[in-house]
Formats: structure tokens, C-alpha cells, sequence
């Protein structure tokens, strides 16, 4: 009798009341869980959005249709506006005749106020010298 | 042995103080804002000394950083004007302004025309009339629907626009009688 007592161990890994099996049976699915939600995680945030902009031309991702009005000649409709711009700026041309207004090329108005002088303060000073605190 | 008892009561003290520790974070005295009240100082953030001036940001010359003198708007430019700064003004005006200003100035920019709140005429009497500091203030600080470009043109670059500004007004408004005989010419 003393000598069975003697044989067994002195502490047993069931005394702890843990099952090593099912324990093992556990952590074996709570691995299997992480892998599927990685899995998962990972084709939804990366793979397949990539795998969607590779497929879809970017042109059919823009909501045209809900964008505010732009003419659809865009730029015709801009170089002639510009042109009619540039053709003031570059041209001779009555605002009001009976007061005798006119329009002048702007270069011709910079060469006049460039004769005049811009007004300057007090001492004339240059870029340079000003701001310079 | 049994140790199932003494583990599981381990556990429950250990995540009980875990948790108990959590929340002393939230009790602490805490100060919202930068000038609320401070037991320490006045405020939460020191108060910069009188007169402190950050660097590089002194800007003691009030006639060219502000277009104003003594709270008037200024009639002068700050240096001299001269071909190469109108042209510099030039290009800042067609980038930045010709959109809703329009590159002859007349308030009909591209912007405008599809339904931006367009912008006074630089023609109109009441603008053309306008102090010199009044158009740079308004491209310093902005004006109604225009924001500022304080962050985004230089006080040079905008008394350049200023300039050019001045070029556009007289371009498209002057008296036949003002002009020299060779532009007069050009009308016969």
C-alpha cells in the first residue's frame, strides 16, 4: 500500500481542474476564428478594393451627373471667353463716345502711368528696403 | 491539490484592480482649454509678456503691411513702382484673381459665369475712386465672398497686384483728351 502511494506523482496536471484536451480543443478554434477574421480583414480592406480600381476605369467612379453644371465644351467656351478678355486688354476702343471714354491696350496704360510715376510714399524707397523689420 | 479556487480569486482581484486603476485617469483635474483658469498660472497656456512678438513677424511697417496709416487707408504705394513689379503683378492677378475678377477686371470671371457671386467692377466709379490701402486690404483680409490671400501672396506680391490693378483701371477707362497725340491717333 505505502509502496503504490510512493509511485504516484505528487501533483497531477488534472488536479489542477483544467482539461489539457479540451483546452487544447479551444485554442485550436480561437486560432481557426483569428485566421478567418485576418482572412477576411485582409480581402476586404486590401485585395479587393485593389482588385475593384483595377478593374473599373477611373471615369465611371466620377458622378457626373451630380456634378454642379459645367458646359460640356469647357474649354471652347473658355478660350473664347479668354480671348474676348485678351482683345480688351489689347485694343482701342470707345466705353462712351459722347463723353469721350475709351479703352486702351494695357500696355499702353502701363508705359503712361510708368511716365507719370505710381505714387510713392514720402522718401522713395525700393522693394528691397521695405518690410524688412 | 485543488488550485481552481485560489486562480479563479487571483484573477477576479487582479482584473479588479486593473479596472479600479482605469478610472482614477478620468477623476484627475483637467484643463480644457489653453486660457482656462490655472491654480498654477492665470491660464492653462502662459500668456505671452506684453509686447511679445513672434519671429520673423514684428511687421512694424503699418503702411506696408496693412495698407493703412493711423487707421486710414493709404494713397501712396510703399516702393517704387516699375515695369518688372507690374509684371510681377500681372502673373499673380491672372493666376489668383482672373477667375472671379476676370483678366480685364470687370467682375465676369470664368467662376462668375457659372454661378460664383461675382465680384465688383474694377471700373465702376465707386471702386475706381478707392484708395491704393483699401485694395490691398481687401486682398490682405478678404472681402464678403473673397477670402483672404494674406497666407498665399507675399505684401510684396500684393502691392504688385495693387499695380496692376491701377494698369487695368486706366486701360479700360481714360479720357480721349488725356492721352498723348500717337494713342489719340489710333481712334481717327
Amino acid at each position: 500500500m505505502a509502496t503504490q502511494n510512493m509511485k504516484e506523482p505528487k501533483m497531477r496536471l488534472d488536479a489542477l481542474g483544467l482539461n489539457f484536451g479540451e483546452l487544447f480543443v479551444y485554442s485550436l478554434v480561437a486560432v481557426l476564428i483569428t485566421a478567418i477574421i485576418v482572412g477576411f480583414t485582409w480581402y476586404g480592406l486590401y485585395w479587393y478594393p485593389l482588385s475593384v480600381v483595377e478593374e473599373r476605369p477611373l471615369v465611371e467612379e466620377v458622378p457626373l451627373e451630380i456634378m454642379p453644371r459645367l458646359p460640356s465644351t469647357l474649354e471652347e467656351a473658355y478660350d473664347i471667353y479668354t480671348e474676348g478678355e485678351i482683345s480688351r486688354l489689347t485694343s482701342f476702343g470707345y466705353i462712351d463716345e459722347e463723353a469721350g471714354i475709351v479703352h486702351i491696350p494695357a500696355a499702353e496704360a502701363e508705359r503712361l502711368l510708368l511716365e507719370e510715376g505710381f505714387p510713392t510714399r514720402g522718401a522713395v524707397t525700393t522693394r528691397e528696403d521695405s518690410g524688412t523689420d | 491539490m485543488n488550485l481552481r479556487k485560489p486562480i479563479t480569486l487571483l484573477v477576479m482581484v487582479a482584473a479588479a484592480a486593473f479596472i479600479a486603476a482605469c478610472g482614477n485617469l478620468q477623476e484627475q483635474p483637467k484643463l480644457h482649454k489653453p486660457f482656462d483658469a490655472s491654480p498654477n498660472f492665470d491660464t492653462a497656456a502662459r500668456v505671452p509678456l506684453p509686447e511679445a512678438v513672434a519671429v520673423g513677424t514684428l511687421n512694424e511697417d503699418e503702411h506696408f503691411y496693412t495698407g493703412m496709416v493711423d487707421g486710414e487707408f493709404v494713397e501712396t504705394f510703399p516702393f517704387e513702382i516699375t515695369a518688372e513689379v507690374i509684371a510681377e503683378g500681372r502673373a499673380e492677378f491672372n493666376s489668383y484673381c482672373t477667375p472671379c475678377h476676370g483678366n480685364a477686371g470687370y467682375g465676369n470671371g470664368i467662376l462668375s459665369q457659372e454661378g460664383f457671386p461675382p465680384p465688383a467692377s474694377f471700373h465702376d466709379e465707386e471702386i475706381r475712386e478707392k484708395p491704393i490701402g483699401h485694395y490691398f486690404d481687401v486682398i490682405t483680409n478678404g472681402q464678403n465672398a473673397m477670402y483672404s490671400y494674406n497666407s498665399r501672396v507675399t505684401a510684396e506680391e500684393r502691392w504688385a497686384v495693387v499695380a496692376y490693378i491701377r494698369v487695368l483701371q486706366r486701360s479700360q477707362n481714360v479720357e480721349m483728351s488725356e492721352l498723348p497725340d500717337d494713342l489719340q491717333a489710333q481712334f481717327d
